[in-house]
């Protein structure tokens, strides 16, 4: 328990799903710090999984919407107004938990696998009641070898228990920052390439039949904790990972930790044990760039940040190395995101690339009017969150 | 974003389209392409004229991947 002692600061909080830990990744994924919660203590904890959700989880549905909770992969949509659309696309669909951190600043997801991998189980269990889902699958990266054996070793301990819980089945997927993609995932759980799909209508992503849902690992988790809590007693925190950059966009270390109301950038950067660097990336490579003397006071807190036009993304501050530029690093990033790219459009396959090239080149004012070519005109998200990153390095000169 | 509903609506699936450019030889007055032969043009199709209108519709049936959609809802953003 020494990390909560250590780390007694305002932006940690010891009543989320964290408990108050600090916890490191690897290099290679695995945590340090924390500790994870079996399912003896997890039972002991929080008991079994409710009771209390009422005919067809209703009671879950009104309490999702009351917390106002909004999907953690980043995008904060409402998640009661995804599931309103779900379920009129009727029972027997798949629930997926994405546990594909694509993004190599994200380590939020990993960590709640390895510590708290119940509290997520549980909230995959929750979501499946809801839809009367045939099944739930967790979607994960090939190479996330410790999340992978904590999720392993989680479903074991809730089969020789006896838990109810619906079918779970583990779907591995490709490396790459796309094959998390929501509508990727949708893909890869058909069967098809893992890659983004044409999705006409945003509000059926799955298009025709019953539904497969996608949620992002955190967003599952909290579900599974406000099952536990109820609404009343929901502690509304969220997962932050400060990302430390090593080489070319490469990342060296990230530690996760928790927050709650008040803190700030700067607090959670603290808290983590390390020193405020010049500048930093709010929520992750499709974030937004700031100088640490005019906004390190900014608050971790999405509601607030959307005021300011602003979003937390999935929760990923990233540090600006020392001895390096904003651009220079914007201008990595970008290139990291346009070799990424699945190569299925075009404004993306030839775009980005010749973005890069200006940009690397010194010649900002060019890639400024290829973004604005750029923009919008993407399968996913990825281009218009590459270009949003660097437009704010642009904006900072 | 906006919440027209009923306002047809030119929708492109991005990941069909092969950058052919037929629809823009289809609908001058409506479609150009970009610098890398991709095309570009304004959502909302209904104050774009008749004339305008019977080129779209020329130019979601000529398209070889079938990757442009005349669509009446409004496509509601996520």
């Amino acid at each position: 328990m020494s990390q909560v002692m250590t780390s007694m600061s305002r932006a940690l909080c010891d009543d989320g799903v964290l408990d108050g830990a600090l916890i490191r990744l690897t290099g290679a994924g695995t945590t340090v710090g924390g500790w994870r919660v079996d399912l003896d203590s997890h039972l002991l904890r929080w008991g079994a999984r409710a009771e209390r959700m009422g005919a067809s989880g209703r009671e879950l549905r009104r309490e999702v919407e009351f917390i106002g909770l909004t999907g953690r992969g980043g995008g904060h949509f409402p998640v009661a107004m995804k599931w309103n659309a779900a379920l009129a696309a009727g029972p027997g669909g798949q629930i997926v938990v994405n546990a594909a951190e694509g993004e190599p600043g994200s380590g939020k997801d990993s960590v709640l696998w390895q510590v708290r991998p119940h509290l997520v189980l549980d909230g995959a269990a929750n979501i499946a009641e809801v839809f009367a889902a045939r099944e739930v699958v967790i979607w994960l990266h090939a190479d996330a070898t410790a999340t992978r054996a904590s999720i392993d070793q989680a479903l074991a301990e809730r089969r020789s228990a006896g838990l109810d819980d619906p079918p779970v089945r583990v779907l591995l997927a490709p490396e790459g920052y796309t094959s998390g993609e929501s509508s990727a995932v949708i893909a890869g759980v058909r069967g098809e390439p893992v890659a983004p799909i044409f999705t006409p209508d945003p509000a059926r992503p799955w298009g025709e039949g019953p539904p497969i849902l996608v949620h992002n690992t955190e967003t599952v988790a909290r579900i599974g904790l406000l099952g536990h809590t109820g609404a009343a007693d929901y502690p509304p925190t969220s997962l932050i990972t400060i990302a430390v950059p090593g080489r070319a966009a490469r990342i060296a270390e990230r530690f996760v930790l928790e927050v709650s109301d008040g803190a700030t950038v700067e607090s959670a950067i603290t808290a983590a044990g390390l020193p405020v660097p010049d500048a930093f990336l709010l929520g992750g490579f499709a974030g937004s760039w700031h100088r640490s003397e005019e906004a390190s006071r900014l608050p971790l807190d999405q509601g607030l940040l959307r005021e300011r036009g602003l979003s937390l993304g999935a929760g990923i501050i990233y540090c600006l190395p020392k001895g390096r530029t904003v651009l220079d690093e914007a201008t990595a990033i970008a290139e990291w995101l346009a070799d990424q790219s699945a190569g299925q459009c075009g404004p993306c396959v030839f775009g980005m690339p010749e973005m890069v090239k200006s940009m690397k080149r010194g010649r900002h004012g060019h890639a400024r009017q290829l973004a604005l070519i750029i923009e919008g005109r993407g399968g996913c998200r990825m281009p218009d969150g590459a270009i949003r990153m660097v437009r704010s390095a642009w904006e900072m000169r | 974003m906006t919440n027209d509903n009923r306002v047809p609506r030119l929708i492109i699936d991005r990941i069909s389209c092969d950058g052919a450019g037929i629809c823009a030889h289809l609908a001058p007055e409506v479609i150009e392409l970009d610098r890398w032969g991709f095309p570009v043009f304004d959502e909302v199709v209904d104050d774009a004229g008749d004339r305008a209108i019977e080129q779209v519709h020329r130019a979601v049936k000529g398209c070889p991947r079938r990757a442009l959609h005349l669509v009446d809802q409004s496509s509601s953003s996520s």
